[in-house]
């Protein structure tokens, strides 16, 4: 059962990643996380939002939609969606190395991703791309003073 | 992002403080290029104990200053990686690549 939602929208400018991060990352701490999940957390936005940034919307600015669900059994699930020019082919996307972007970037974004969470998903089309993640958070008894 | 360089007899020391992302990352790539062009280290450190942030950003410049020192055949290290980012280089294969150490 979903406990809390929020949703976040704001352009597509690289200023706009830090806060888009840490944002989702306030929201998440209502789950209690430790530093390592927060962080899990913060690198999964991150690479997300970049995609949108850098591949979605390569020569113009448009608009990078946010929400994160928390569950009643202490998970959180984060969509990122752009209205960019989609991905072709994602299992090809998926695989490590895998960049169609230049020397800055290493086409690791997916793997990590993955391999932070999980669970994750991508669905693409012609009319943008959403990412889904979703990440467990230990449930720790007698909050964090005792782990 | 700050990047401070320092240059003893034979290391030169360049340590990155702050956050590295894709907005950050460009400015740092071509920060530490053009120090590396007018050193023209033999051995080169990146320190990485400042940085609080780090995402697949970092792997590019990583790699683009590794190859970069290739080019004349210097050798290069990265130290003091904080935990979230040395996970980000670990999931790339980097410390296979570069010695590098974790920061403790
Ligand atoms: N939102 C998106 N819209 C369009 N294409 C995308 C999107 N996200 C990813 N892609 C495509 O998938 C490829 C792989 O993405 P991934 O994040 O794994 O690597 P990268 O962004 O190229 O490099 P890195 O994330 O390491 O900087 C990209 O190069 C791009 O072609
Ligand atoms: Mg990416």
């Amino acid at each position: 059962m979903c406990t809390n939602e929020m949703t976040m929208t704001f352009l597509s400018k690289s200023a706009n990643e830090g806060f888009a991060r840490y944002t989702v990352a306030s929201f998440a701490s209502q789950l209690d996380p430790t530093l390592d999940e927060l962080n899990d957390i913060k690198t999964i936005v991150s690479e997300a939002v970049t995609n949108c940034i850098v591949h979605a919307y390569p020569d113009s600015v448009g608009k990078i939609y946010i929400k994160a669900k928390l569950f009643q059994n202490n998970t959180i699930e984060i969509s990122v969606r752009d209205k960019g020019c989609g991905i072709p082919d994602i299992d090809r996307a998926r695989e490590p190395m895998f960049t169609t972007g230049d020397s800055e970037r290493s086409g690791m974004g997916f793997t990590i991703m993955e391999s932070f969470s999980d669970k994750m998903r991508v669905k693409s089309n012609s009319k943008g791309t959403t990412v889904t993640v979703i990440k467990r958070i230990s449930m720790r008894v007698g909050g964090r003073s005792l782990v | 992002m700050r990047i401070i360089s320092t240059k003893d007899a034979n290391v030169l020391s360049i340590s990155l403080e702050g956050e590295l992302d894709h907005h950050s990352a460009k400015g740092a790539i071509s920060q530490i290029a053009n120090i590396i062009e007018i050193e023209l280290p033999l051995n080169v450190t990146l320190n990485l104990k400042g940085l609080s942030f780090m995402d697949s950003s970092g792997i590019a410049l990583v790699l683009h200053t590794w190859r970069r020192l290739n080019d004349f055949s210097a050798k290069l290290k990265i130290e003091n990686v904080p935990t979230q980012g040395y996970k980000v280089l670990n999931a790339a294969g980097i410390p296979r690549l570069i010695p590098t150490t974790r920061l403790h």
